[in-house]
């Protein structure tokens, strides 16, 4: 039996003796590395160019030396038996079994999302937490902020039906927001105004999220034992990919992330960071502390935060309570982007957030370890203006020195002298960069058969090294981008993610959505062999990873790819294999879509809401019962339904659509006006409804 | 007495009550046949007396009374859209209409349970030194003189350029 651990009896010692380990690695690796690279400047004397390269490679290796350590400590961790201060261990490994599950409500935010998969996932965790005997004190609610009338009467159908056939109702709840303020932050936090009194604990999905029954109810058992801990966050593992694209994204975050997150939770221990969902809070402190301050930027910027997650962990912590990472339980899932388009559409977003988090860096009253988050998360996109900035100014540097010493060097002189430090710069550089995915695929090979076999976990470990290794210098000109356009307060907008890999884009669309890289290739080759062609070797990786970025970019996001390779059992996972794959996980990829859920899906938008009985009756009965419109509201409301029967819903904006689908009088006039005109005084699209409907209803 | 120019209507009529109390789910083929044609009947009568009066409204105008006494009688209390939708939820529209569903109990049918409020809001955050750096470029810096004078000697540098060009260059 492991030896149970109490947070409360950590040291002040314990905990510094941690985090001096931690970054004094990282402070001696990043000063061996600086003093190497300043060793090669010194001989000629330090220019401007070589003076700005020593401090962005500072920065630079900075951030790849945090990743190498992170590993290296959680290997150290791995061989020594493994952490011993971790959250898990607060409670019997076998604890699933709430006597008295406090009241906990499971928040499922969501924004136009595939309706059916969105409760296919909440259906299995509901049935994982039967099976565990612990659905007594859950409560799930969907929160909606969905703007597409099809979504939303898509969302309330299958709310009714879910619940119908789990005989859940006053269980699983639906909520749509009016007005949909602060994006998901402000999603979360209208449920916290409103029901927040009522729970105990709060736990936070994503829409692709699935945490198996056995984990949500350790999770509470995990609060219930600790109440000094505010927010506990689990590791979720990507899982049901099928394009290439998502099957290496999720074979690399199986393989490399519980190294990462065992170094993680070896130096910030109970200042672990948040990641928005898949983790429980305590709602009483995040009521009272953790709802978001504006930004100190003028007005006529965003002042919103826009990724929430990061910034309530700090102020979770300055509250005084306590935040873990609970990496080592199994049952966390999510599913990633399907392709770099849709994973660069997400960091656009995800960008402007942590760049925004800058503010927080240096505010007082912050910690140490949210502080660290913050740099880091900054540094995720920042690195890459970083890295390019780097590139350039290096070239230019050698460019310059290429042309002086060929001036003055001998006939046979090398241009380039490469001795002294360079050699062993370049080798640290691929250690920190590549020694990592070693010591993953090392400490997986004993298990091996969990990815395949060892021939096939060393395959697909090359394989996903050399494809990444590629789309990274790609990534890294979209990253700068990004950077400047946020920097620039270019505005961008909250889209729905896509999370459907049915279908790969075409080589034309991805072309015409990646030209700027293979653009960028062709002028630096033609630059560098120009002016430095001796260094056409050391670089080519990136060249050829901008040359290819579209190519790389169909390829991956392609599902046949991603189905050959798991026919070849390359890229596999745990969870693939359905012996060991939670019930969960298959059900949401097996179970067949609720017929009775989308049973008028023949019919589109208002047009739905108005001409499907249905629909229509569901649909007004969850509107809040509002007093009659004052006047001149109920004449705009009048010009919109005339406007809709005689011109057809094509004539009305999503603003004017909405309007009526709020209110529930008009719906029922329309309704009423639908069903009692003859069809050749309707509008055409309103007869072609009613044509459906007609045919539906013949004997 | 109808006309034969007023049959195509009650055609549509009838397909239009069949096609409403299909889509509801109402009973099976036998049962929606037979209250159709009762509804029929009885908006015949009505269009009888009030010849203005379209066979198709009065047919689905019969149809919408007939489904709100059902409603009505099967969940007293409710609002028509609360009531249907509470019957959908037993099941009571397959056996519509012979089966009145009165005396079963109503489950909860709310999509939100009851409103119990907090106040969240943001406390004050001390943003430190960039906060005051950032508030004096962006609210006090007055960058209106400052963005003159780097337009007046950008343009004196490039006439400048030209002038050394045009004139002075050897």
């Amino acid at each position: 039996m492991k030896e149970r651990f109490d947070p409360g009896k950590l040291t002040a010692d314990f905990v510094a003796f941690r985090r001096a380990t931690f970054f004094g690695a990282i402070l001696a690796s990043t000063g061996l590395a600086a003093w190497l690279l300043w060793r090669t400047f010194l001989p000629e004397g330090i220019s401007v160019l070589e003076g700005v390269q020593l401090v962005l490679f500072v920065l630079l290796f900075q951030q790849i030396a945090t990743g190498f350590w992170l590993v290296v400590f959680g290997f150290l961790l791995a061989l020594t038996g493994g952490e011993r201060a971790q959250i898990s261990r607060t409670i019997p490994d076998d604890a699933v079994t709430l006597t008295d599950p406090p009241p906990t409500a499971v928040v499922l935010p969501i924004y136009n999302e595939d309706v059916a998969r969105v409760f296919r996932g909440l259906e299995a965790m509901w049935r994982g937490l039967q099976e565990c005997g612990n659905s007594r004190g859950f409560d799930f609610f969907i929160l909606s902020d969905s703007n597409r009338p099809d979504n939303w009467l898509a969302e309330e159908n299958a709310w009714f039906s879910l619940c119908r056939r789990l005989n859940a109702f006053g269980r699983i709840f639906y909520r749509k927001r009016r007005v949909s303020r602060n994006s998901k932050s402000g999603n979360v936090a209208d449920f916290c105004r409103r029901w927040g009194a009522k729970y105990r604990y709060m736990i936070v999905l994503d829409a692709d999220s699935i945490v198996t029954g056995r984990l949500l109810s350790r999770l509470v058992a995990m609060m219930e034992q600790n109440p000094g801990v505010g927010l506990i966050q689990t590791a979720p593992q990507m899982a049901l990919g099928r394009t290439f694209f998502r099957r290496i994204q999720q074979f690399a975050a199986r393989l490399y992330a519980p190294l990462f997150a065992a170094g993680s939770n070896y130096w910030h221990l109970f200042g672990a960071n948040y990641w928005g969902h898949n983790a429980i809070i305590r709602l009483r402190p995040f009521i009272e502390s953790c709802d978001l301050p504006e930004l100190p930027e003028p007005e006529w910027h965003r002042r919103h935060i826009f990724s929430h997650d990061t910034i309530e962990a700090a102020l979770m912590r300055k509250a005084g309570y306590q935040v873990w990472f609970a990496y080592t339980e199994e049952g966390s899932y999510e599913e990633g982007p399907p392709n770099l388009n849709d994973s660069l559409a997400r960091d656009r977003r995800w960008s402007l957030g942590n760049l925004q988090h800058f503010w927080f860096l240096f505010a007082p009253g912050i910690d140490f370890a949210n502080r660290f988050h913050i740099w880091m998360g900054v540094m995720a996109y920042l690195s890459s203006p970083l890295w390019l900035l780097f590139l350039i100014t290096g070239t230019l540097d050698l460019a310059i020195k290429h042309r002086f010493s060929l001036l003055a060097a001998l006939p046979g002189v090398n241009a380039f002298p490469a001795g002294g430090a360079v050699p062993l710069l370049l080798v640290a550089t691929l250690v920190v960069l590549f020694v990592p995915k070693f010591l993953a695929m090392l400490l997986a090979l004993p298990t091996a058969r969990r990815f395949g076999g060892a021939a096939r976990l060393v395959i697909s470990t090359l394989i996903e090294t050399l494809i990444w290794t590629l789309l990274a210098p790609a990534i890294m000109i979209y990253y700068t981008q990004f950077v400047i356009m946020n920097l620039a307060g270019i505005p961008i907008r909250w889209g729905a993610q896509n999370r459907s890999d049915d279908r790969g884009p075409g080589l034309g669309e991805t072309i015409r959505r990646f030209w700027i890289p293979p653009v960028f290739g062709v002028l630096a080759t033609a630059a560098i062999l120009t002016w430095v062609p001796q260094i056409l070797p050391w670089i080519s990786p990136i060249l050829l990873g901008w040359l290819l970025a579209p190519i790389l970019a169909w390829l991956t996001a392609q599902p046949w790819l991603g189905d050959w390779t798991r026919k070849l059992g390359l890229f596999l996972i745990p969870e693939e294999n359905p012996v060991s794959r939670p019930a969960e996980l298959s059900f949401v990829e097996n179970a067949a879509a609720d017929p009775s859920s989308d049973h008028a899906s023949a019919l589109r938008g208002i047009i739905r809401a108005v001409a499907d009985p249905v629909t229509l009756t569901l649909h007004v009965s969850l509107l809040r019962k509002r007093p009659p419109a004052p006047a001149a509201k109920a004449a705009y409301l009048e010009s919109l339904r005339h406007r809709l029967l005689t011109e057809g819903p094509g004539a009305l904006s999503q603003r004017e659509t909405f309007a009526l689908l709020w209110d529930a009088e008009s719906l029922r006039l329309l309704h009423r006006a639908f069903w009692e005109n003859p069809a050749d005084t309707l509008h055409p699209d309103w007869r072609e409804a009613l044509r459906h409907a007609v045919k539906a209803g013949a004997p | 007495m109808d006309t034969l120019r007023e049959q195509p209507e009650w055609d549509e009529a009838t397909q239009r009550v069949q096609a409403y109390l299909t889509a509801l789910g109402l009973g099976g083929v036998e049962a929606r046949t037979r209250e159709t044609l009762r509804i029929i009947e009885q908006a015949r009568a009505r269009c009888a007396a009030q010849p203005s009066l379209h066979p198709i409204k009065a047919a689905m105008e019969e149809t919408f009374a007939s489904l709100a006494r059902w409603v009505a009688e099967s969940t007293p209390g409710l609002p028509f859209e609360s009531g249907l939708v509470t019957l959908r939820a037993q099941d009571a529209p397959a056996v519509w209409p012979r089966v009145r569903v009165s005396s079963l109990a109503a489950p909860a049918l709310e999509a939100a349970p009851d409103l119990d409020l907090s106040r969240m809001a943001a406390r004050d955050m001390n943003f430190g030194a960039f906060e005051t750096i950032a508030h004096e470029t962006w609210q006090k810096f007055a960058w209106g003189p400052v963005l003159r004078a780097a337009a007046i000697w950008t343009a004196i540098f490039f006439l400048s350029l030209y002038a050394y060009d045009r004139f002075l260059a050897p």
